[in-house]
């Protein structure tokens, strides 16, 4: 599996993932709607994952799929206390438009 | 790591006395757990984890700071009963979510590898998302909650990508490991720079300095106020810990590059936290502000050449930070459950009301400021000389913004002392945790602003 994965040169991987991530970031910045900005940060996450795990493979060393494990798991958590914070939102507003939560503003 | 154990085995306990509708005993509990865990941080038993070490070690460094986190956690609890006494269903879960949340800022300032450094910020944050919307009814706290969880999840995916290109450049996730490639200098050069710039934006981030704090006034002012003081000690603490544990230990051979960038985020941090300040009409607002203009000049300790000095000057600045703000906080949450207010003009004539009250937040408003005699003062000069050195312009800067943030601390207390009460005068009773609470940090504030060199003896 290792051979396969260096037929493609290291730096392909990692222009992948910082463009995967960027598209994560600019959605973060640029939309509202909050179900879309939960799907850009997994996206900025999985980007990361796919970095890792070309690093790892490429160098032969087990630590950076190991921490991949990690981010799937806290990813996996975070986004449960995320959706139960949303859901709470939208009972009081109607709305998981997140441009509506500007009440803190003086 | 036994304090760790401790923590986590005594929230899960407190996750169970909830279950069973036993919140009257969760405060006591929880502080029961909190004191076996202080007792830990200064016994030499961890020989048992050092298997563990390249993960996780517990040093004289961790040690210091994770007396501090629970010392200032123990506070927050002895204030929570009276804070959450209308609370009759989630009050222990509250107190169990305050204990994972702290045995996540342990794990951080004692990570020796940037994995458990990523878990120990998840531990520490996750929690506090929960935290800070936990007044489901209240559209402010659901804000708040939604507005810290998106920032820290962003700030966690700009943290994660940093520590993958650094895993990249060095091959290798252990701080030591990096350490020694970098004293070698065989790494790539341009991932390691670009790697470690991204991890500081996410720490910055973390810690609240500008320009990524923008986040941080909102969840503070929505979030109920117990968990505001939370925040801003314990969360503060732990994320200058860490902060400066990777920084200064680590990357301290990188090169000057990554100095200049946090002498000018300091500066820029002190002056749009203090003029901000200074026009905030709201009491909490104000403190959020001032928890920023604190962060920057935390940063400066970043820029010592002697790590010993830099460590010692960031022990006690934030020990002298912490007791302050809980005193100050401790004072607002009575005035808030019994004026319902929070602006500025709810303290006015405290001083004739409740004389006792009024002289302990002229007492963490003074410390707050850095004016001699209190614990504040001896925070802000070790801090001040650590950065002269090498920094004077920033000092000087930093100089004139604890000038300009006297303007601020001044007016409450002016409120207090000099204005009559405008509305319907009001007792304000006293609770009998909450003299506990006030009578220990007062005592700390002066004790530590007569002789400083206690704090740094007790570890070091």
């Amino acid at each position: 599996m290792t051979e396969v994965i260096k037929h493609v040169d290291i730096s392909y991987y990692v222009y992948l993932s910082v463009l995967l991530f960027s598209i994560g970031v600019m959605g973060v910045l640029l939309r509202r709607n909050a179900i879309i900005l939960f799907m850009c940060i997994e996206l900025m996450l999985n980007s990361v994952n796919l970095l890792f795990v070309a690093f790892s493979s490429y160098m032969g060393d087990a630590n950076g799929q190991l921490f991949v494990f990690f981010i799937m798991v806290v990813a996996a958590a975070e986004v449960a206390v995320g959706l139960a914070i949303l859901v709470m939102m939208y009972r009081n507003t109607k709305s998981v438009d997140v441009s509506l939560l500007d009440k803190l503003k003086n | 790591m036994i304090a760790i154990i401790i923590l986590v085995f005594f929230g899960v306990l407190l996750l169970f006395a909830g279950v069973l509708n036993m919140h009257k005993s969760a405060m006591p509990i929880g502080v029961l757990g909190l004191a076996f865990a202080l007792i830990f941080c200064f016994q030499d038993i961890d020989t048992l984890f050092l298997g563990y070490k390249n993960m996780f070690l517990f040093t004289e460094y961790a040690r210091a700071f994770s007396a501090l986190l629970i010392f200032s956690t123990i506070l927050v609890f002895l204030l929570g009963s009276y804070f959450l006494s209308e609370d009759n269903n989630y009050k222990a879960d509250k107190f169990a979510l305050m204990l994972f949340s702290l045995s996540g800022a342990i794990t951080m300032v004692s990570s020796q590898n940037l994995l458990m450094l990523f878990l120990g910020v998840e531990i520490l944050s996750i929690p506090l998302y929960i935290l800070a919307a936990s007044q489901k009814d209240d559209l402010h706290s659901n804000e708040a909650g939604m507005k810290y969880f998106l920032m820290g999840a962003f700030a966690t995916g700009i943290m994660l990508f940093g520590m993958a290109l650094i895993y990249g450049a060095t091959g290798s996730t252990e701080i030591n490991i990096i350490w020694t490639k970098m004293l070698n200098g065989s790494f790539n050069t341009n991932l390691m720079i670009l790697g470690t710039f991204m991890l500081m934006i996410a720490l910055l981030f973390k810690v609240g300095a500008a320009p990524f704090h923008f986040w941080s006034p909102d969840v503070y002012d929505g979030s109920p106020t117990l968990f505001t003081a939370f925040m801003s000690t314990v969360v503060k603490t732990a994320g200058f810990a860490a902060f400066f544990n990777l920084f200064v230990f680590c990357f301290q051979n990188i090169g000057s590059d990554w100095k200049i960038v946090i002498a000018v985020v300091s500066a820029m941090t002190m002056f749009i936290a203090n003029i901000t300040a200074i026009y905030q009409s709201s009491f909490k607002r104000m403190m959020a502000y001032s928890s920023i203009s604190h962060a920057g000049y935390l940063l400066m300790a970043l820029l010592c050449t002697n790590a010993q000095q830099g460590q010692s000057a960031l022990l006690l600045y934030l020990t002298a930070y912490c007791v302050a703000s809980i005193a100050v906080f401790a004072i607002f949450i009575l005035v808030q459950k019994q004026t319902q207010r929070s602006d500025f003009d709810a303290f006015n004539g405290l001083g004739k009301r409740n004389p006792l009250l009024a002289v302990v937040m002229t007492l963490g408003m003074l410390s707050l400021a850095g004016i001699p005699l209190t614990a504040g003062f001896f925070g802000k000069y070790y801090l001040f000389t650590v950065a002269f050195a090498q920094y004077k312009p920033l000092v000087i800067i930093a100089i004139l913004n604890s000038a300009i943030s006297i303007y601020y601390y001044f007016r409450v207390i002016i409120n207090m002392w000099f204005k009559e009460s405008d509305h319907h005068a009001f007792e304000l009773t006293n609770v009998p945790l909450y003299t506990l609470v006030l009578s220990i940090t007062s005592i700390a504030i002066i004790a530590i602003g007569i002789f400083p060199s206690l704090v740094i003896e007790l570890f070091w």
